[in-house]
């Protein structure tokens, strides 16, 4: 939907799109005090309880620095989306706590109220976590949980029954003692099961940790302190088991800082790839043949480093489309005084950073950035960012009056005009809090047809964001089903074709900063007000196309079958 | 790192212009002393609040603190001392920024714009803290004031350019990238950056001319790799572009062992002898606004506190120099630069500026001493010999050896003075066609030099 229609401002000025960002945003102030995109801040209302902890102590470990991220996924199957938030642990100088501090995953009861079945779901580990990939790695239609820690890492088969089962040694997925990062199921070589991709932070132990001082201050040191690691791929045998294929598939010898991750088919190969983002080393993209065999083109994609040639800080990873040309972009978030960067994709061929040409990184350059989400916040077509902030170090003040640990998130709305404005300020009150962010989660969490906020705070309270963006757009959500394929859906790739606008997206596992969300595909529609064609091409080679679909529902799409008897609109739980 | 580099005193320094120089000062630095023993003069610091577990600073990191809070400290007692005075703001605005108290200079910046509208240079530290805090229109706003009132610097317009780039605006980028790299004085990164405004805009040639020209003026220039890679793997001259890119490679890679933490903010433990040079400047600016306030036991201090910090600066020397020439009190000057070579016995500059004072008073014997000590210390600096040439010539000793020494000097750098003084040498040795010769060369590397037309004149009307 045109912005016209909610400002009533003439289409001449909606043309200007080179006019400044922050001008335009001033126009728009002027005539209304609003976005349409709205965000408010249900956090209070929610039950949720949970406080992050980074297990500082003052001594400063790097890995305080990167905790955490969460995920959002419907555990128990019952069509609503669960939140599951990570936490870190005590580390050595940490007071000691009566209670030692665990995950949260909380079951989303409706009507924004969420209770806390940690205990019951047996996800009760006091592990250090930072990352968390959620996939159905045996196929039984339940979500399985990938936890990817500073210190041993867990793989959680879900029982079906509301609890699960730590499966780790058992399938074969231990790393030993790393820093984790995010990780990834993918199908790698499209043979019907999910494949891990399990990325590393650094070569950290207490007894190579080290401190930093600025301007007389303790600080945290950066990764170049510390050597870096790779990152490790398990090959799901399809038995139940996964056999460490790093080797053979040609990441071994890549040696970075993993943070966040992501897989997709970058390409449009019809196979899934894979980007690395590395903090101050160059972004890894994984190219794949097809068949789990890898090949590191990040430097001829124009991927691995910002326009300028400097290596980036990078925190977060994320794919979408965001100029609806069939290809998918990627865009990073990465430390303060670093830009973010929205790598657009030119047809597969290379990558060009057009964060600046189309105000992407607004705001962005003081802060240091993590979650990221290329979502249709207003259901308008066209995919805009929230991008969450914080800084790492606690004292930075201190000694750099040009930001702050704490800072507000940031959401840029796409105007469909080549150009997104900064529209944190007009968003309404879920934009207000200052916290030190980390994970950022999108998902419908009320069922209502948009994409709330879920966002992870380093050493406090998460903020969870309903939005309330006018519901005068419409939308369509997709569930996928596989049969031949994994059965998430997890690679697939839909084309939803709507009138004049087409949209794609790819269901993925692990994403943005060391988190997961978004396994039911989200597309707004904007005045649209039927489907012409939806269409799945399925890992592995299967294509399945239904037509005339009505709007603003969920619906479910089944390998070789087509759509599932849809529920009549309105009565999803 | 940038934040550092900031001088405390450009613009002091171009206020009072060169007023202090009562001789010609060094040439050139000998290169870097091997004296850095370097005693703080604050107490060391206490450590932040949330205090430290796992380690206390070091020693460098405990220096680097102090130097700074001092560099504060003596630039506010300027500030308080003087109300009324622009530069005293400036000088304290800087002072903060260096240490990373952005809101507290850009207060005292504001100030000194208060009082001296056309003080060029802190609209420059704004623009720069403006870009730091992400407020690109704020950074457009001041670089174009600094560009109206000012004289057009690369600096700005490169500030201006980037910013504009960064709010998405290449085809004003692009203008004003076109003028930075128009200068006279062309600068690497104005050449890289119009590279960059021109790759933004789609005109892959012209961006890789803009490289190539970075390259140019600084062959290791990594980014400058990057993008003649990029421009040439867009204009599809591959093989070109792959030679581009192994380069990057191997620079990018030198670049990254040496950058040891993660923000732009340097880490003091690597950063010592850069605050040391900075915080030098700002005591330097410092002593300067006290010396034009007739403060001078003040500025005294403070000249010979800026010489202590930075052993390699000749500029911190020949002020202190300068400063009790000026005021007739040369054994008071000559005492405190024998000091200076008690505390820092291997500083080349500090024997050379004893030596001179040493000559003023006609000790000659001791200023000998001192010019031995500047051969001894620096073989391939020229002033070292030039000056003993010099002294030799004034003291009508060693005349022969004067001239021996005039061409020492000159085959280290053929300068005009150099000449000159091998020419007086060769006409005290009763060597005409020697002099005529040496005073012509002089000439044609100096022809407006009257000192050097008045003895060509003289040899030409001698027999």
């Amino acid at each position: 939907m045109s912005v016209a229609r909610h400002t009533a401002y003439p289409s001449c000025l909606l043309a200007s799109w080179s006019i400044p960002g922050l001008l335009f945003i001033s126009r728009l102030t002027a005539a209304e005090s609003s976005s349409p995109i709205q965000l408010r801040d249900a956090s209070q209302q929610t039950g949720i309880h949970f406080i992050h902890t980074d297990g500082s102590s003052g001594r400063r470990y790097i890995v305080e620095t990167v905790a955490s991220g969460l995920a959002t996924f419907d555990y128990d199957n019952d069509g609503r989306i669960d939140i599951l938030f990570l936490n870190g642990a005590p580390l050595p100088g940490s007071p000691a706590m009566r209670t030692p501090p665990r995950n949260a995953l909380y079951r989303n009861e409706g009507g924004w109220k969420f209770a806390d079945v940690t205990r019951a779901s047996g996800l009760v580990d006091t592990n250090y976590h930072l990352g968390v990939c959620v996939g159905d790695y045996n196929n039984d239609g339940y979500s399985d949980i990938y936890l990817n820690n500073f210190g041993p890492n867990t793989l959680y088969r879900n029982n079906g029954n509301g609890t699960f089962t730590d499966v780790t040694r058992e399938v074969g997925v231990a790393v030993g003692n790393r820093v984790g990062a995010g990780a990834c199921f993918l199908d790698m070589d499209g043979d019907g099961d999910l494949d891990l991709f399990v990325a590393n932070y650094v070569g950290f132990t207490f007894e190579n940790h080290r401190i930093s001082h600025m301007n007389g201050f303790p600080a945290y040191v950066g990764p170049l302190h510390y050597p870096a690691t790779s990152n490790v791929l398990f090959r799901n045998n399809g038995d139940g088991t996964f056999t460490d294929v790093s080797m053979g598939s040609g990441i071994a010898s890549l040696l970075g800082a993993g943070m966040g991750v992501i897989a997709a088919d970058i390409d449009n190969d019809g196979d899934t790839d894979v980007i690395v983002g590395n903090d101050l080393r160059p972004n890894f993209v994984l190219q794949n043949d097809g068949t789990g065999k890898f090949k590191e083109v990040g430097a001829a994609l124009g991927l691995a480093y910002d326009s300028f040639g400097n290596v980036q800080g990078s925190m977060g990873v994320e794919c979408a489309d965001w100029n609806n040309d069939g290809w998918l972009d990627v865009y990073i978030t990465p430390y303060q005084r670093q830009l973010a960067t929205l790598y657009e994709n030119r047809k597969g061929a290379y990558f060009d950073d057009v964060a600046r040409q189309t105000g992407a990184a607004a705001g962005t350059y003081p802060h240091v950035k993590w979650g990221i989400g290329m979502i249709d916040l207003d259901n308008d077509g066209h995919r805009d960012l929230f991008i969450a902030c914080g800084h790492l170090i606690d004292n930075v003040e201190q000694f750099d009056s040009t930001t702050s640990y704490n800072a507000r998130n940031i959401v840029l709305r796409n105007t469909a005009q080549g150009r997104f404005v900064n529209v944190s300020e007009l968003c309404g009150d879920g934009l207000l809090p200052k916290l030190s962010s980390r994970g950022a989660a999108f998902d419908d969490l009320d069922n209502d047809g948009d994409l709330d906020v879920v966002i992870l705070n380093s050493r406090r309270e998460p903020t969870i964001l309903r939005n309330d963006s006018s519901k005068t757009n419409h939308w369509i959500q997709i569930q996928l089903r596989g049969t031949k394929s994994n059965r998430d859906g997890i690679g697939a790739r839909v084309t939803v074709t709507a009138g004049d606008l087409s949209q794609i997206d790819e269901v993925h596992s692990g994403r943005s900063y060391q988190s997961d969300f978004g396994k039911r595909l989200h597309f707004g529609l904007g005045q649209r007000g039927a489907i012409e064609q939806i269409r799945v091409k399925w890992i592995g080679g299967g294509v399945d196309t239904v037509r005339n679909i009505g709007v603003d529902r969920l619906i479910t799409l089944v390998e070789g079958r087509g759509l599932e008897t849809p529920p009549a609109p309105a009565q999803l739980p | 790192m940038a934040r550092l580099a900031i001088p405390g005193v450009v613009f002091i320094g171009v206020v009072l212009g060169g007023s202090w120089w009562f001789r010609r000062e060094p040439s050139r630095a000998p290169g870097p002393s091997k004296e850095h023993n370097v005693t703080p003069a604050a107490e060391p610091i206490k450590l932040g609040p949330s205090g430290v577990q796992g380690g206390a600073a070091s020693r460098p990191e405990v220096e680097a603190t102090a130097l700074k809070q001092e560099a504060v400290a003596v630039a506010g007692q300027v500030a308080e001392a003087y109300p009324n005075d622009a530069l005293a703001y400036a000088l304290l605005g800087s002072a903060y920024y260096n240490t990373g108290r952005s809101e507290a200079a850009a207060k005292h910046l504001q100030k000194c714009l208060e009082l001296r509208p056309d003080r060029v240079e802190a609209y420059e530290i704004l623009a720069r803290v403006a870009y730091e805090k992400g407020d690109l229109e704020e950074t457009v706003r001041l670089c174009q004031e600094a560009l109206k009132r000012g004289p057009v610097t690369g600096d700005v317009l490169n500030r201006l350019g980037r910013a504009q780039m960064d709010l998405g605006r290449t085809e004003e980028a692009v203008r004003t990238l076109q003028q930075a790299v128009g200068l006279p004085e062309l600068a690497s990164e104005s050449c890289y950056l119009f590279g960059q405004a021109h790759m933004q805009s789609g005109n892959f040639a012209q961006a890789k001319e803009g490289f190539r020209r970075s390259i140019e003026l600084m062959p290791n220039h990594t980014q400058a790799y990057f993008g003649l890679y990029t421009a040439c793997l867009r204009l599809g001259q591959n093989e070109e572009a792959a030679r581009y890119r192994e380069q990057f490679v191997k620079l990018e890679a030198v670049d990254r062992k040496d950058l040891t933490d993660r923000s732009a903010q340097e880490d003091t433990l690597n950063g010592l002898q850069m605050v040391r040079e900075t915080v030098a400047r700002t005591l330097f600016g410092a002593a300067q606004i006290h010396h034009v306030h007739e403060h001078h036991e003040k500025a005294a201090g403070l000249f010979r506190r800026s010489a202590v910090l930075d052993p390699d600066n000749p500029m911190y020397r020949a002020a202190l120099e300068a400063f009790y020439v000026k005021r007739n009190e040369l054994a008071a000057g000559a005492e405190v630069f024998h000091q200076l070579v008690i505390e820092q016995p291997r500083n080349s500059l500090n024997h050379f500026f004893l030596g001179r004072l040493q000559g003023r008073l006609e000790e000659f014997d001791a200023a000998e001493r001192s010019y031995q000590k500047v051969k001894e210390l620096t073989p391939d600096w020229s002033e070292g010999y030039r000056a003993l040439a010099e002294l030799y010539l004034r003291a009508n000793r060693k005349t022969v050896e004067a001239q021996s020494l005039a061409r020492k000097a000159i085959e280290f750098e053929p300068s005009g003075s150099n000449y000159y003084i091998l020419a007086v040498a060769c006409w005290r040795n009763n060597d005409r066609p020697g002099a005529l010769e040496a005073v012509k060369k002089a000439l044609a590397l100096s022809p407006d030099e009257t000192t050097y037309q008045q003895l060509f004149q003289q040899l030409q009307s001698t027999p």
